[in-house]
């Protein structure tokens, strides 16, 4: 039972802290109230889908940065793809750098690119880090309110 | 009483008999490359109770909906997409299926939400897309299908403008019209009960061509043929001439004879108002025809008295080249716009019903010019609509304003009814409506509404004068619209507005008043800049004419007229039907029948209030809510079918 609690108020924290170090935003908030009875699992499936989408566009955004001359269209598209999706699942930081990488772009500013992308992928990995632990938690915990809620 | 507000008719809900729990059960087609944000957006319409589809591919989409015409009610597509063009996907659903999309993007800039507009674009979602905004999507559809009802309440009308509206792509394609002044087809295909006859009178009408892209009459287009009439005269001017003076490609002389036809209506009805008063202005009036005036007139033949909700969409309408009939000047025709001067024609309107219902109905009226001026006219529109006013727009001298540009006045209240739509996300949701309707209008308002209200409640407030009856000073609040759209200008600056309707209908409130006083005239300038900055921001409409009425005739609607209410003294009638108009009407008139006012609808509590300015009325329409707002509007204005019928 203890267990039980302890495993909820870690959640809680975690979640928590998901928000306070700029993780996510309250697009993720929506994605939790999106999640109900019915789709018990919402908020993890989603940010599974988008760690494929995203996966795949990273890729595609590596291979495009080792062309020359960069193809700035290219790589602007790419990334605004990779942006509208971090956006979806509320990755606050990552849209940053994306958002970052697109003004590199529009400014032809190559260097610019290649720092933001590194930038871009170490946000990425570390959200995904903190994510991967929190819904770990949180299933382990069982089923409890995501709302930040003391218990 | 038309739509019932739960999208009957066209809206295929029919066959799930889910149509009286319309939105619930919506069809919606969802398309966008993005998976997780396709997934969630499939999750949030779900829970908004719709019924959801969606394809990451827009090939996909196109398949889907081409199957089945009817298999849904609504489209959403994201407009960047890699395999596919997504504003080339929205044009064809807009155009080829006739169904009402929603973009959406990741970018909310005014450039491409301008383009949206202009392809056709119901609305404009910002990602990521939060619940309150889908919440209230179903109204597209609404919209939609009652535009199309309204046409449908005029066939044959409808089927001349039908039949002529469409070559649009053609004329976008060859550079005729500014942007992709494409129209959207009505929703006569979802209409079973005129499907048939529609096509079987376009099929009539034309019968060397099957479904020939309809002509839409844009500003420009209607102003060649303007031109052209004037150089052989009007007596003489004959089809084939016409045809071959314009030298446009993608008309037939089918085509410029229909609208020949219509012209001549038109110009019978201005000039039977014009010659009856000695004021010059008018005569100048009818003999000019300003498109927009020329369309409401011919559009305000689909007022029957089926609906109070025509006159809304006619005004709506001014803004599509097939104008719902709200000014139902067109219907009235044989009522007798006999009365010896524009006061009395409207106030007769008025009298007659007590209400403006009645007045919008083109049987009953001759002469409401108010008619089809639908009470919520976007406000928001004309502020939000970020359209740039080029100089050319402001060419008052040359177009001819109408009579029919009282109609846009009624229209005015829309604008301040809709004040409220204004949201407070960035571009968040640009409802572009190529229906006329009112409801249309209000799309706009989702403009950064921000920039704009500081705007407006400036612009508005020095030139808003109601208190006196005889105020055609209200006029001038033309101006101040126009002061608004300059400062629209400031934030977009991409529309280029040929400004004929809007201009029309400033100089025709102009002119309606010049009996009050001649330096209204210098407004006019103004206001006719603001109205052309609007037009823009109806491209989705398709034309100039439906993209200023939108915008414009929102602004115009009303106010002027509503000064022209004062010299009568049954204005309560005016009351009922638009809060805007009311409280205009009441402090323009010192017509303290303020009772009226409370049987304005439940929501309307700006309405309700006495506003001493035009300008406390506006931050009191902004500061609505806008979830109330929409229902004000659309809920209530639109199922209250018997107020909207007397916002004339």
């Amino acid at each position: 039972m203890e267990k039980k609690q302890q495993l909820h108020r870690q959640v809680v924290m975690m979640r928590q802290s998901l928000f306070d170090q700029g993780y996510v935003d309250d697009q993720f908030v929506q994605l939790e109230e999106l999640q109900d009875d019915t789709n018990p699992n919402f908020v993890e499936e989603i940010v599974t889908l988008y760690y494929r989408d995203s996966a795949r566009l990273i890729s595609s955004i590596e291979q495009a940065l080792e062309r020359s001359p960069l193809d700035f269209d290219k790589l602007d598209n790419l990334m605004h793809q990779f942006r509208g999706s971090s956006s979806s699942i509320g990755a606050r930081k990552v849209k940053a750098e994306c958002t970052q990488f697109g003004e590199h772009c529009v400014g032809g500013n190559g260097e610019g690119c290649m720092r933001s992308f590194q930038r871009m992928k170490r946000e990425y990995s570390a959200l995904r880090k903190k994510l991967e632990a929190y819904f770990q938690v949180a299933r382990q915990a069982g089923p409890m309110d995501t709302a930040s809620r003391s218990n | 009483m038309t739509v019932e507000g739960n999208g009957r008719g066209g809206v295929g809900m029919r066959d799930e008999g889910g149509r009286d729990k319309f939105p619930t059960g919506m069809r919606v087609l969802a398309v966008d490359d993005d998976s997780t944000f396709l997934k969630v957006l499939e999750k949030m319409l779900r829970d908004c109770k719709y019924h959801v589809t969606t394809t990451n591919d827009g090939a996909t989409a196109l398949r889907l909906l081409r199957e089945n015409r009817k298999s849904f009610d609504l489209v959403m597509s994201d407009v960047q997409m890699p395999e596919i063009d997504g504003f080339k996907l929205l044009e064809t659903v807009v155009f080829e299926m006739d169904l009402p999309v929603i973009m959406l993007s990741s970018y909310g800039d005014t450039k491409l939400v301008m383009r949206g507009v202009y392809h056709g674009a119901s609305d404009y979602l910002v990602k990521p897309v939060r619940m309150e905004e889908l919440k209230n999507i179903w109204q597209h559809v609404i919209r939609k299908n009652f535009n199309s009802k309204l046409k449908n309440d005029c066939p044959n009308l409808d089927k001349v403008n039908d039949r002529e509206v469409g070559v649009v792509g053609n004329m976008a394609a060859s550079g005729d019209l500014p942007g992709k002044l494409t129209k959207r087809r009505k929703e006569q295909n979802e209409d079973d009960e005129d499907e048939d006859s529609e096509d079987g009178g376009q099929e009539n009408e034309e019968p060397s061509s099957q479904k020939k892209p309809r002509v839409v009459w844009s500003v420009e287009l209607h102003q060649k043929f303007i031109n052209a009439v004037n150089q052989l005269g009007l007596e003489k001017a004959v089809p084939k001439k016409i045809l071959d003076i314009m030298n446009v490609e993608g008309i037939t002389r089918e085509n410029v004879a229909s609208h020949l036809q219509k012209y001549r209506m038109y110009l019978k009805k201005a000039r039977g108002f014009a010659s009856e008063s000695k004021d010059p202005s008018y005569i100048r009036l009818a003999s000019l025809d300003k498109y927009g005036e020329f369309q409401t007139l011919t559009g305000s033949g689909r007022l029957s008295s089926n609906s109070s909700l025509p006159s809304y969409s006619a005004i709506g309408m001014l803004g599509t080249f097939n104008p719902p009939s709200y000014l139902g000047l067109q219907g009235n025709a044989s009522s007798g716009v006999s009365s010896p001067n524009y006061l009395q024609t409207l106030n007769s309107s008025f009298t007659k019903a007590g209400k403006l219902q009645e007045v919008s109905l083109p049987a009953n009226q001759g002469s409401s010019i108010f008619q089809g001026v639908p009470t919520t006219l976007n406000f928001n529109n004309i502020i939000n609509s970020s359209i740039k006013v080029t100089g050319n727009n402001l060419d008052m001298g040359s177009s001819p304003n109408g009579l029919q540009n009282s109609v846009y006045s009624g229209m005015s209240s829309h604008v301040f009814t809709q004040g409220s739509q204004l949201q407070p996300q960035n571009a968040s949701s640009v409802e572009v409506t190529a229906s006329a309707s009112w409801q249309g209008v209000t799309r706009y308002s989702n403009f950064p509404s921000a920039t704009l209200n500081q705007h407006t409640s400036t612009n508005l407030r020095g030139n808003f004068n109601l208190t006196s009856p005889d105020t055609c000073d209200n006029l001038i609040d033309f101006s101040s619209t126009g002061a608004i759209s300059g400062t629209l200008e400031d934030s977009r600056r991409d529309i280029e507005c040929d400004g004929g309707l809007i201009d029309n209908v400033v100089r025709h409130v102009n002119y309606g008043l010049s009996q009050h006083g001649k330096d209204r005239h210098r407004n006019y300038k103004q206001i006719s800049s603001s109205t052309s900055a609007l037009v823009p921001a109806n491209g989705a409409s398709g034309s100039v004419s439906q993209r200023m009425t939108q915008n414009g005739t929102a602004v115009y609607s009303g106010v002027p007229d509503v000064s022209v209410i004062p010299e009568q003294s049954n204005l309560s009638g005016v009351h009922h039907h638009s809060s805007v108009e009311v409280s205009y009407i009441d402090h323009m008139t010192k017509c303290n029948d303020l009772s009226s006012l409370e049987h304005m609808k439940p929501q309307g509590s700006i309405y309700n209030a006495n506003y001493e300015s035009f300008d406390e009325l506006m931050n009191a329409v902004i500061k609505r809510d806008h979830n109330r707002e929409t229902m004000l509007m659309d809920g209530d204005m639109l199922f209250d079918a018997s107020q909207l019928g007397s916002c004339i």
